[in-house]
């Protein structure tokens, strides 16, 4: 079974790349947004398996909406991966203290690392 | 020309010159009276010239002339044929005595005269001085109005300000009696009978000698102090009239006319401690500008570099990586080429986040300064031991600086004291973030030497901070930086 993925991201350009490789790479990715609330809206609406989250929305943060997700619904609480053009180190604490479940830089995106993540929330 | 008048003297001094003016000569007369004979009237009224000189340094002209009286009266009395009498028989004992009238008289005056220019020169030097080191205008304000007060008889003085309302504050008084002036409460209009209004229409010194009929409320004011006679000459500053500086007294007795000519020296002064003191602002503001349109760019730059070329480049590297899945598995060496491009793209991204960090650190302006701080203690070459209390967001010049300051410290331990740890407190409590570096590397830093200290004391400056370097050689180097928090 595909992971299903919502990706967040105000950037058109990479939604569109980083969708046709993961899909390549055996994900489904169910729906991109470009705000916090339409990304809400669909993650509610999609109940995605895992929600990529740029960590810079334009004027949102993408800290505040992994937040959101986080709390959730009762019902549906997806996990959520924080990607970003800035390296891991650049942007460490402010990770460290979200309630992700891992960070993926842009330019290291893939299923592979996906997977791995969410297979080891899972197993952890 | 400087009177006696003039002259202030306190209550004690005043009364001393005045026994000294009466018993002085009288003394001199007596104490000399054995030697009649042989001395003569001529070294008596020599002699007489002494208490003269005395009582005019402590007393001024008036006691000065009294002397001389007392003078002539124990010479014609005690030296002067027929001896008990103030009559003068010998024509030649009369001459001798009218010339030491005149001869006193003059000298008195003189020396009243020199001793007032002497204390006024004094007080202009104080006050100079006080400006040149650039003590704050108020400071130099209250100064001025004392050492004027104190100079002239004026009862009281004040510093009023032009307001570019169209009214006049009070910056700075003094009351002779010691009474606290204090600054008028409010601004005051003017337009009526009143130093304000004389001096603003002709921008030259002014005399009023009666505020029953005052008509405007800084008139009305004055008249409520119980203000009479009053100077004012205008305060200049680089071409405007900029205030003025009253002398004023509460009794019937008029300012002498000289008052204006002598105030105007103070005048020059508080012009110019008002212009270095607004030079000092302009280039302190200047500063503080030049070096925040510097963050702005270097936050705009960054900004610009990810949000544009880096999020593109990025975006073409997994289409590469997408393209790359594409091809069939017998074309190996168009798959390699595509592999070694997607690694160079990546390679290039890498370069491009190290400069980007350089320019401006993206945790700072994301997480603000507790984060940010971390990240350079983790990053730092030293270990670093790091006490936090930053939680809360500031005005984003002070996190620039505050990062910057510890940025430096941080590069300059590892660089150049070979230190083995670094301790870095951070606190932003209540107005105030408070910066302590410290290392127990070989000391020695010298801030006036070419080093990033200079930069460092720019950068807290331009931000109203202050700095101390401590850095004796081989007791390591600390550094004590705080910044006030002013969120206007």
């Amino acid at each position: 079974m595909p992971i299903r993925l919502l990706i967040v991201d105000d950037n058109a350009h990479f939604l569109e790349a980083a969708r046709r490789l993961l899909e390549r790479q055996g994900m489904t990715v169910v729906g991109v947004a470009s705000t916090t609330l339409d990304a809400l809206r669909r993650a509610e609406e999609l109940r995605p398996d895992v929600t990529l989250v740029d960590i810079e929305l334009g004027h949102e943060s993408g800290f505040d909406l992994a937040r959101r997700l986080a709390e959730g619904t009762e019902a549906h609480r997806p996990p959520v991966i924080l990607i970003s053009a800035y390296p891991e180190q650049d942007l460490a604490d402010l990770i460290d203290a979200s309630p992700a479940v891992g960070f993926l830089a842009k330019s290291g995106l893939s299923g592979g690392a996906i997977f791995e993540l969410v297979g080891r929330t899972d197993k952890g | 020309m400087l009177g006696a008048s003039l002259r202030h003297r306190s209550a004690a001094r005043r009364v001393a010159a005045w026994v000294l003016a009466v018993a002085g000569p009288a003394l001199v007369g007596l104490g000399l009276l054995p030697f009649r004979s042989s001395i003569g009237l001529a070294a008596l009224l020599f002699t007489l010239l002494l208490p003269v000189v005395g009582v005019a340094l402590i007393g001024g002209a008036r006691p000065a002339l009294t002397a001389v009286g007392v003078g002539f009266v124990t010479a014609a009395f005690l030296f002067a044929p027929p001896y008990g009498s103030v009559r003068i028989h010998r024509q030649g004992d009369l001459v001798a005595v009218i010339a030491f009238v005149v001869v006193g008289a003059a000298v008195g005056i003189l020396v009243v005269n020199l001793s007032g220019l002497a204390d006024e020169q004094a007080a202009l030097r104080r006050l100079a001085t006080l400006a040149a080191r650039a003590a704050s205008p108020d400071e130099v304000f209250a100064a001025v109005t004392e050492e004027v007060g104190t100079l002239l008889p004026a009862d009281t003085t004040r510093l009023l300000r032009y307001e570019p309302d169209g009214t006049v504050s009070s910056v700075a008084g003094w009351s002779r009696s010691g009474a606290h002036i204090p600054p008028f409460g409010d601004r005051k209009g003017f337009g009526g009978k009143s130093l304000s209004t004389f001096i603003w229409q002709t921008g030259r010194p002014a005399r009023v000698d009666s505020y029953a009929d005052a008509s405007d409320p800084v008139g009305a004011a004055a008249h409520e102090e119980g203000l009479r006679s009053s100077v004012g000459t205008p305060v200049i500053v680089e071409g405007r009239l900029w205030g003025i500086v009253v002398a004023a007294s509460t009794s019937d007795r008029r300012l002498p006319r000289c008052t204006e000519a002598r105030l105007a020296a103070f005048t020059v002064l508080v012009a110019t401690a008002i212009a270095n003191a607004e030079s000092r602002a302009e280039l302190a503001a200047s500063r503080a500008r030049v070096v925040a349109a510097g963050d702005e760019t270097r936050r705009r730059i960054e900004r610009d570099l990810h949000d544009g070329t880096q999020q593109r480049l990025v975006s073409l590297g997994l289409e590469l990586r997408a393209a790359e899945t594409m091809v069939p598995a017998e074309l190996t060496e168009l798959r390699e080429q595509l592999s070694g491009a997607t690694k160079g793209l990546g390679d290039v991204v890498e370069n491009l986040q190290e400069i980007s960090r350089g320019i401006h650190p993206a945790i700072l302006s994301k997480g603000g300064l507790g984060p940010a701080i971390k990240t350079l203690a983790r990053r730092s070459a030293v270990p670093v031991q790091l006490d936090l209390r930053a939680e809360r967001r500031l005005p984003e010049r002070i996190e620039v600086a505050a990062y910057y300051i510890v940025s430096e410290a941080l590069t300059n331990a590892a660089k150049h004291a070979h230190a083995s740890v670094v301790h870095v407190d951070v606190k932003a409590q209540d107005a105030v973030v408070r910066l302590s570096i410290r290392d127990d590397g070989i000391g020695g830093a010298d801030p006036t030497q070419g080093s990033g200290l200079i930069g460092l004391r720019d950068r807290v400056e331009t931000v109203g901070g202050r700095m101390e370097i401590a850095s004796a050689a081989g007791t390591g180097t600390s550094l004590l930086v705080t910044i006030p928090i002013n969120l206007s």
